[in-house]
């Protein structure tokens, strides 16, 4: 049972994923869309976007001169090399590197290579309309956006995490779309392994859903509601969860914002319990960058789901980080995470992470994360679970 | 019936400075805020804001060609749509007339129409302002007037797909000592 746990736990510490800024903040952008095109954050860059992450993420030996001519070539697609007409937006998201697991009872411990994204990203804008689609190849732990995979199963699969057309109004305020969406909760933060990501099930790197959306950008608040059809790369149907997620963001300043989301899936079969599930999560996020060199986010969450035949699972998840940029484009990311879930916890979960991340060239991020997460199950022995991550991420 | 003279040039010396015009005291901010498509927005700061005051006509003045709005080529962008190298300021002249002055200390809070004047433009625009005045003769005083940039001859800025609205609210604050 204990080895069950550490596995567990060595499980969910597997990789960082996503290209996800929240921490733009910083430098008042509060809404996401001007840099991605995903009107809530993460994911593709717009021409905008690229032309910021060399202007305000990107390092640079020399900053002295930044900004005094116009930004890099090396912003488009493959570093410039290749130009596109307006309409089209492609490119590519890459990561890979060497993860390292070891537990406090010997479960799980070993350094192997991790290849934890490759996807060509396309987007095609006409005036109001716009599509966008993911595809790639998913190594390991990919369920539920696998397409194809050799065996049927989670690992070694063409995924396409995301994929969806709809229209643009009122300025490009209020977008409307349809397919397969990232689900609009929380903090939309790149660590997708950690506790309030997974425990909510609304990471970016495969628990998209299929279902419409529609979501609105201004200068003082945004927001997104979705309306979940389930996940039609899952099956049987009965694993499928059907309901409604959303959240709402306000900038009570350009570097403050604070927000709420909700969550309310049914699925006749949770895809982990196996028995029918109503399943809901609650909570409220914010953003802060007190001085441009810090930004602070924080998420606190109420989790529930019920399950026919057992009762109510209540519990709560938190996460708080801070995001020091001493030098643009160094960051170190302490951030710490706390879950209580059900009655067959001792103790709380209790996670802590230190980051390194350096984006050392165009499109170019070198990352450590150090992550030590500690179970403590009922009846037995605390576990704890340390990970090690080292890996190049490009962004073409 | 004959003042005294010297009645008389006491009046004559106390005249300027009972009619005497506000001047600034310390440094001033001002901040153009603009929106764009998809929830776009920016700020461009200064701190160089002028206060004159003729005994007729009070006149900020905020110099453009430091203004920052987070962003070095941003900047740039900002500075070459309001052509500063040619216009590099922008003011409000409004008749001191128009004004609710406390003659003591007390607030002050009040609309007006002023002769606005953008990239060699001007046009007369509404405008509003509040703050206070303390015993001593200064007033801390925060001035707000929304400007169309069609209006004033300015391009509207354009970049990589994101597209600035014309209309921009200026604030100004600033104290001022009479």
């Amino acid at each position: 049972m204990k080895s069950a746990y550490a596995l567990f736990v060595v499980a969910a510490l597997c990789a960082v994923d996503a290209a996800a800024f929240p921490t733009m903040v910083r430098h008042g952008y509060a809404s996401c869309q001007a840099c991605h095109v995903d009107p809530s954050g993460g994911g593709q860059l717009t021409a905008y976007g690229r032309a910021q992450s060399d202007l305000l993420v990107g390092w640079h030996l020399d900053p002295s001169g930044l900004g005094e001519g116009e930004v890099s070539p090396t912003t488009g697609l493959l570093w410039g090399l290749v130009t596109l007409p307006d309409v089209v937006n492609i490119s590519g998201n890459v990561r890979g590197g060497g993860l390292f697991n070891t537990t406090t009872t010997g479960q799980g411990a070993g350094l192997r290579p991790l290849l934890m994204a490759a996807d060509l990203y396309t987007t095609v804008n006409v005036e109001w309309f716009v599509a966008h689609a993911a595809i790639g190849y998913g190594a390991r732990a990919v369920g539920p956006a696998v397409i194809i995979s050799d065996k049927s199963g989670p690992d070694n699969a063409l995924v396409a995490r995301e994929f969806w057309a709809g229209a643009r109004f009122v300025d490009d305020q209020l977008t409307v779309r349809a397919g397969r969406i990232p689900l609009p909760f929380g903090l939309r933060n790149n660590e997708h392994t950690s506790l309030v990501r997974s425990l909510t099930r609304t990471d970016t790197n495969v628990h998209q859903q299929y279902g419409l959306s529609l979501s609105w950008n201004s200068e003082q608040w945004r927001g997104e509601i979705m309306g979940i059809a389930g996940n039609y790369q899952i099956r049987p149907d009965a694993f499928r969860e059907r309901g409604g997620v959303g959240f709402f963001e306000w900038a009570f300043a350009p570097e403050l914002t604070l927000g709420a989301s909700s969550l309310v899936t049914w699925a006749n079969a949770d895809i982990n319990a196996g028995v029918p599930t109503l399943r809901q999560s609650h909570g409220v996020f914010a953003r802060w960058a007190p001085a441009p060199w810090v930004a602070l986010l924080g998420e606190v969450d109420a989790v529930s789901d019920y399950a026919a035949e057992n009762d109510w699972n209540v519990g709560a998840v938190g996460w708080l980080q801070a995001d020091f940029e001493p030098i643009q484009g160094i960051h170190i990311i302490p951030a710490v995470e706390a879950a209580q879930i059900d009655e067959t916890q001792a103790l709380p979960t209790m996670g802590g992470w230190l980051s390194l991340s350096w984006f050392a060239l165009p499109h170019t991020e070198l990352r450590l994360d150090s992550i030590y997460r500690q179970v403590s199950p009922k009846d037995l022995d605390s576990v704890g679970a340390f990970t090690a991550l080292a890996q190049v991420h490009f962004f073409l | 019936m004959r003042l005294p003279r010297v009645f008389i040039l006491a009046a004559l010396l106390a005249a300027p400075a009972l009619f005497a015009g506000f001047t600034s005291v310390g440094e001033g901010a001002a901040v153009f805020k603009a929106i764009g498509t998809g929830g776009f927005k920016m700020e461009g700061k200064t701190k160089q804001v002028a206060v004159a005051d003729d005994n007729t006509t009070v006149t900020v003045t905020v110099t453009l060609t430091d203004i920052a709005t987070g962003i070095t080529l941003r900047d740039n962008h900002t500075k070459k749509y309001l052509e500063v190298e040619k216009f590099p300021t922008t003011t409000l002249a409004v008749k001191k007339a128009a004004l609710k002055i406390p003659d003591a200390a007390g607030p002050l809070e009040g609309s007006a129409t002023g002769s606005y004047t953008l990239h060699g433009v001007t046009k007369d625009l509404p405008f509003t302002y509040k703050g206070s005045c303390a015993a001593d003769g200064t007033c801390a005083v925060e001035g707000s007037i929304n400007i169309n940039m069609n209006d004033f001859g300015v391009k509207v800025p354009s970049y990589l797909g994101i597209t600035v609205k014309p209309d921009v609210v200026v604030t100004s604050s600033f104290t001022v000592k009479r």
